[in-house]
């Protein structure tokens, strides 16, 4: 330990800038990882928090097909009480105006108060000041009114809201005058959605949600909660066909498993910057034994064995490591919250409407960055630290000469590289595992480590080819650098691999937005047609609390300038034998047939196919789910509908890149034959040709009325807002890979010292023999520069390989989509110059380091 | 005392200190020492008695804590780092006991060195390289690489770098302190050879007395001072001492 401290402590302390510079890349590689589980587990955590509390005590709940649970069906299942309480519940997400006139989304319960009460705490402010629980009247009392509404007192107090003041609930496109009638104490439920729920009554929550005879689901509470298995199965059995039992945890699952791609893949990139990290730490702790060499010598002669010697080492690696992930830790935390602000408009916007929090850091995380970054150190640690090892007493007191200049043809490595490119192949053929793209992303995996072995190959041709073009083009400058470079190919190797890593990935991952972008504003291009876009204003896009009402769409069609409308609404529908939530729509297909454009896969006449099925059990498919559920054309496929499970034909196949969900489009009729009338969620609108999109809406508006909502968008404000959502979605992916360049540029820096310190004696007799300091700085610059260059030209090749694989495998896999290849090369060109330029940048400390290597010669 | 046109090295009453306080150590107290041009100085006395360190001093390598340096008659206190990289590039040459060629270069590279660095084109440094080379005997190891060439061999590379820019000075700490006999005697009658031919200066360091014989003139040291004078005072600032 003594030793440890003198040894290894001291020399950190004498040489702060290469300690620091390695703690820094590591702790970038943690604090990435790190932020990036957080993140993904706030994503999911928000929705099971607001899901947990929201459920309660319940142990069970009966849900229906899409749409509800019957209140008919309810009269018959009084049997349900046998087994304990049953509580009714609306569940939605709708927004709530204040007097101001801001608009705020919040958590909708509709509750049976009286029989709800066992199954939720309601602790209303005005009660507790008097030291006590509402009783069950007063509780009727707050509720029965439909115009009442309770709201939580953290939500109250942020938007100076008193017990009586007046609030418009907006349900579809009504806005229905309410009154704050009082305040949920904020503690339990109302604390942890961050204040955003409301509660009605249960009779109040159906009228404004236009969902009269219907609930969202009953939930129960059981007497035995112990026979929970026995009595899922014994109620299963009894309950009529098209609802089914569930636990409440169950919905929690299915929003984990529709986020499950998206995570997996976000995960997978977050451990590139940590390998880079490593990285580092090879170079550091090879730094170290080099500079270090008579001195590791002197030790072995003093009797020093060799696992002390390693140990040392290895212990230099483990005390980096921990530094960067202590310091990775709390960085990752801070980096989670900025990241969840990007993401969570990701995930609202495609997936679910959650309140996403970063939980708070604990000591679990500090453990987990430090399991993940000290074996990893170890291992990146181990060549050098054996080198160390392995050094003779006399060999190191003798000071032995390195460097000749001259390499053999690496040709380990360029069959390692061979054969990781086949293996890359192979993988890439290979099925995903449950969803997930495991061999896709080993198949990426594979061409990386490939890149990273092709690395010492191409720098041996750099050796041997390029000389005379440096040397030309930079004089002794550029002859200098490339012989320095050439001598140092086996220990540039590893950090050039990095940089060529972290460079293809941006090169791929930029290949694949840039195609996947071009292909979705094709496709928007095709496929939005219609003039005017009609949304209710309360919800996001999916899940509106309830649709555009008759009389709203009646005053639309109703505008000279209007030709045609069609309405698409749509439920989430548990689909197969997993239960993944897939989306259930509903459309005019005569309406979309004859103005509208829905690009189609399969069958070659799509437009014919949709004709045939309207009026017959026949659904039109998105790509996404024909891939992940395996249906073609002319397959049936079977639903769940509110009479039990039924067959639909697969008319269709149609490119959607609205959902990696997978939806299921049936005619409206064919819709409400199977599931009961339904208002549509959004209407698109078609004009006349010569009709100014603009000034109708304006319209359109007006004529809507001061209690209706609506969002209306023209054409063109909707293919700006869906490419917007896209490049928010893909923030996230150019911020990790921003941070990977960062880490891997710090590596070239930090080699560069590496290089710089060991050739300290050669750099005496150049500045010797008439070196001025700017020439020896711009040789180092040069050598910076040139791994820059050659690092981005193997990561753009590489990159383009990779960009294969992301979009015809791995994003196939994970989200089930076309997505036409496209070369953004004008984002690839800026790129190779900044990288360039940065990577020079990066050779200026080590330059100016060298460039004070005073003139003589050391003995 | 002689007085030539131009001496190629003149230094007056050079002092180095290294460290201060207690732990100071005086390397080199009080020597003059003047070269004409093509004059060969052989520094003798035993180790620790301060040669390299007078070389270090004579070859701009090293500033002196007191005394002046002149090398071919430019004062090297008056010049920055840059000028004083700029004296020894093209009037200083090096000749080292452990040869001190960059083992990234070939040979042909590493005796260009000096030209190139003063920017003379490629192609024109290597021709005068391979001329260089040729007059040392190492014409047919020109594309080597300093670890693929034997001990002798690097060292004539080393004395074909020094002379290539036709200095004025030659610098040459123990150049035979790491040979055999055979070469070293080489080395030597190469340096001597070369002396001759080019009129360049030559300020030698050996603990050879037979390579020092060879030479025009001997200094003797002994603990940092000429041997058989008395010490001069150390002027360090305001502090003497004797």
């Amino acid at each position: 330990m003594t030793l440890f401290r003198q040894f290894i402590v001291r020399a950190l302390r004498r040489d702060p800038a290469r300690g620091l510079v390695t703690v820094a890349g590591l702790t970038l590689g943690v604090a990435v990882v790190v932020a990036i589980r957080l993140a993904n587990t706030a994503s999911v955590r928000g929705f099971e928090t607001a899901l947990d509390v929201v459920a309660g005590r319940t142990s069970l709940e009966i849900v229906g097909a899409g749409v509800g649970v019957p209140e008919e069906q309810l009269a018959g299942m009084g049997w349900l009480r046998g087994y304990g309480r049953v509580s009714p519940v609306i569940d939605r997400t709708a927004r709530l105006e204040t007097a101001d006139g801001a608009g705020h989304r919040l958590r909708v319960l509709g509750v049976d108060v009286l029989r709800d009460r066992p199954f939720r705490e309601y602790r209303l402010l005005r009660f507790s000041r008097q030291g006590r629980a509402p009783r069950p009247r007063e509780l009727l009392d707050v509720l029965l009114d439909p115009a009442s509404i309770v709201l939580t007192e953290r939500f109250a107090r942020r938007h100076g809201i008193d017990v009586g003041a007046p609030v418009r609930l907006v349900a579809g496109d009504a806005a229905h005058e309410m009154v704050v009638r009082g305040l949920l104490l904020d503690e339990g439920p109302a604390r942890v959605v961050d204040g955003r729920l409301a509660l009605l009554d249960i009779a109040a929550a159906q009228w404004r949600f236009d969902g009269l005879g219907r609930v969202d689901r009953v939930e129960i509470q059981l007497f035995e909660a112990a026979d929970i298995d026995d009595v899922e199965r014994a109620i299963a059995a009894r309950l009529p066909a098209g609802l089914r039992v569930q636990r409440p945890a169950q919905r929690g699952r299915q929003v984990e498993r529709m986020l499950a791609a998206f995570h997996f893949n976000l995960t997978a990139l977050s451990y590139i910057a940590l390998i880079v990290g490593l990285f580092l730490v090879y170079n550091t702790v090879a730094v170290s034994v080099i500079s270090r060499r008579t001195e590791i010598g002197v030790l072995r002669a003093l009797g020093a064995t060799r696992r002390l010697v390693l140990g040392l080492f290895l212990g230099e690696a483990a005390v980096l490591a921990a530094l960067g992930a202590a310091l990775g830790a709390p960085a990752g935390w801070g980096l989670a919250r900025a990241a969840v602000r990007l993401t969570s408009t990701t995930v609202n916007t495609l997936w679910v409407t959650s309140q996403a929090t970063v939980p708070p850091l604990g000591a679990a995380d500090v453990a987990l960055a430090g399991a993940v970054a000290i074996p990893l150190a170890l291992a990146a640690a181990a060549l050098p630290a054996a080198e160390a090892a392995g050094v003779t007493p006399i060999a190191a007191v003798r000071g032995a000469d390195g460097g000749t200049g001259r390499g053999r043809f690496p040709r380990r490595a360029a069959l390692a590289a061979a054969g990781l490119f086949g293996a890359g192949a192979w993988l890439s053929t290979l099925e995903a595992v449950g969803g997930l793209p495991v061999f896709g992303l080993g198949a990426a995996l594979a061409v990386v480590f490939g890149a990273a072995a092709l690395v010492p190959v191409l720098l041996e041709g750099l050796r041997r080819r390029g000389r005379a073009v440096l040397a030309g083009r930079f004089r002794i400058e550029g002859l200098l650098a490339h012989a320095n470079l050439s001598a140092a190919v086996s220990r540039l190797a590893v950090s050039v691999a990095a940089l060529v890593v972290s460079l293809a990935m941006l090169a791929a991952i930029a290949i694949l937005v840039g195609s996947f972008r071009e292909t979705v504003a094709y496709w928007v291009g095709q496929t939005l047609r219609a003039d005017l876009f009609v949304a209710v204003a309360d919800g996001g896009p999916r899940g509106a609390s309830a649709g555009v009402s008759e009389a709203a769409e009646r005053r639309i069609a109703s505008h000279p300038a209007v030709v045609a409308v069609d309405g698409f609404g749509s439920v989430d529908l548990p689909y197969g034998p997993g239960g993944d939530l897939i989306i259930l729509g509903a459309g005019r297909f005569d309406v979309l047939l004859e103005h509208g454009a829905l690009l189609f896969k399969a069958p070659a006449d799509g437009r014919a196919a949709m004709r045939g099925a309207i009026g017959a059990d026949a659904v039109a498919v998105s790509e996404s789910f024909a891939v992940k559920h395996r249906a073609a054309v002319g397959d049936r496929i079977e639903l769940d509908t509110p009479q039990g499970p039924r067959a639909f034909r697969v008319a269709a196949v149609y490119f959607d890149y609205s959902s990696d969900r997978g939806i299921v489009v049936m005619e409206e009729k064919t819709f409400a034959r199977h599931y009961g009338p339904r208002r549509p969620g959004g209407l698109t609108v078609y004009l006349v040709p010569d009709a100014d999109p603009d000034t109708v809406r304006d319209e359109l508006l007006a004529a809507a009325g001061a209690g209706h909502r609506l969002f209306i968008r023209t054409n063109r404000t909707l293919r700006a807002e869906v490419l917007r959502i896209f490049d928010a979605t893909f923030a996230i992916t150019y911020a990790l890979q921003a941070i990977a360049i960062v880490v891997a540029i710090l590596g070239v820096a930090a080699t560069l010292l590496t290089l710089v310190l060991e050739r300290r004696r050669e750099l005496a007799v150049l500045r010797l023999v008439g070196a001025g300091r700017a020439q020896i700085r711009r040789m180092v610059v040069i050598e910076a520069a040139m791994i820059g260059l050659l690092s981005q030209a193997v990561g753009l090749a590489v990159g383009i390989v990779l960009s294969l694989i992301l979009i015809y495998v791995i994003n196939v896999q994970s989200f089930g989509w076309t997505i036409q290849f496209h070369l953004p090369i004008g984002f690839l060109a800026q790129s190779t110059v900044l990288i360039a330029v940065t990577t020079a940048l990066a050779g200026l400390y080590p330059a100016r380091v060298a460039s004070q290597v005073a003139a003589g010669v050391e003995r | 005392m002689y007085r030539g046109p131009m001496p190629a090295l003149q230094a007056r009453d050079l002092h180095k200190r290294y460290g201060d306080g207690e732990s100071a150590v005086d390397a080199v107290r009080g020597i003059s020492l003047e070269l004409a041009a093509g004059e060969f100085v052989a520094v003798v006395g035993p180790s620790g008695c301060g040669k390299s360190t007078l070389l270090q001093l004579c070859g701009g390598m090293d500033r002196p804590t007191a005394g002046t340096v002149a090398v071919d008659g430019v004062d090297l206190a008056g010049l920055d780092d840059e000028a004083l990289t700029a004296l020894r590039r093209d009037r200083v040459g090096f000749v080292f006991q452990f040869f001190n060629l960059l083992p990234t270069l070939t040979l042909a590279e590493n005796i260009a060195l000096p030209l190139l660095l003063a920017g003379v084109p490629r192609g024109a440094g290597l021709a005068r390289a391979e001329e260089g080379a040729r007059r040392v005997g190492l014409a047919h190891r020109l594309e080597h690489y300093p670890a693929r060439v034997s001990g002798g061999e690097l060292q004539r590379a080393a004395v074909a770098r020094a002379l290539v820019h036709r200095p004025a000075l030659v610098i040459a700490d123990e150049p035979t302190g790491n040979l055999d006999s055979d070469n070293g005697g080489r080395v030597l009658s190469l340096l001597l050879e070369l002396n001759r031919e080019t009129g360049v200066a030559v300020l030698l360091a050996t603990h050879d007395q037979a390579l020092a014989a060879a030479a025009d003139r001997v200094l003797r040291l002994r603990d940092g001072a000429e041997a058989g004078r008395p010490a001069v005072g150390v002027r360090v600032g305001a502090v003497t001492e004797t």
